[in-house]
């Protein structure tokens, strides 16, 4: 028997996805919910990125955005970027035990001390620059 | 002969340093920047001209926010451009990997423009 790979005429098949299908149960929509976080954290630093761009442009210029980033419309937005950021860390650091392995010496670190290291460092980082800007440090 | 695709080990892997510093920094920064003012819980003067000035006058501060807002955008736009295509869409006229890749990289140039040339 002699096949080659050439006599075959492949067809690929495309399985159409409705651009609901994510609606259809929670866990999907969890996933899409953990994608769209990503969005939100981009948005949040290019809003950054511009503020310190407006440094450049004098103090009256920066006053004036700052004002109006404490306005309702851009406190909303903060807090829904807070909760989505929430949400990456936590699904990002759940899931580092299982993808990342950590030896020392030989034996292998459990991935459950590999997450819990992860959430404490991530503690003790959002404090170390909570206090940074609280004037402690 | 399967061949081996150089460049998506290097965008993955863009994506994973990019979800690590998201994960770590983005809640902290994104409640002092937005919300620790308007609840009362930080002074608005700490996040002032003159201080924010002062800070970006320093090289390290400079590198660690250009860390803290470009490799997440890389992150994102790995994510961004997944979701796409589970969302149904197929390429467009620009491939998406340019259009995804692209944003972030501009966002690059932007970054290390205003951080290391204006300041």
């Amino acid at each position: 028997m002699n096949l080659h790979h050439e006599d075959y005429q492949h067809k690929v098949y495309i399985r159409r996805k409705s651009p609901t299908w994510w609606l259809r149960n929670i866990k999907y929509f969890m996933f899409m919910m953990r994608e769209l976080s990503s969005a939100f954290i981009g948005a949040f630093l290019l809003l950054f990125l511009y503020e310190l761009f407006l440094i450049s442009k004098g103090e009256a210029v920066f006053n004036q955005f700052q004002t109006s980033l404490r306005s309702p419309a851009f406190i909303v937005f903060y807090v829904i970027a807070l909760i989505f950021a929430l949400y990456h860390t936590v699904t990002w650091f759940g899931v580092v035990g299982r993808i990342q392995q950590v030896k020392v010496g030989k034996t292998k670190v459990p991935p459950s001390l590999v997450t819990a290291s992860a959430f404490a460092g991530w503690i003790v980082v959002s404090i170390a620059i909570g206090l940074f800007f609280f004037g402690v440090i | 002969m399967y061949k081996m695709d150089k460049k998506e080990p290097f965008w993955w892997g863009m994506f994973s340093v990019g979800g690590v510093v998201a994960a770590l920094l983005a809640p902290i920064h994104i409640f002092i920047s937005g919300l620790a003012v308007p609840l009362n819980l930080l002074d608005a003067e700490v996040l002032g001209y003159a201080q924010m000035k002062a800070l970006l006058g320093h090289p390290l501060v400079k590198i660690y926010l250009f860390v803290l807002v470009v490799l997440p955008l890389y992150h994102a736009a790995h994510r961004i451009r997944f979701s796409l295509y589970e969302l149904g869409v197929r390429e467009f006229r620009i491939s998406m990997d340019i259009l995804c890749y692209g944003g972030a990289l501009i966002g690059t140039g932007l970054a290390a423009y205003i951080l290391f040339h204006l300041f």
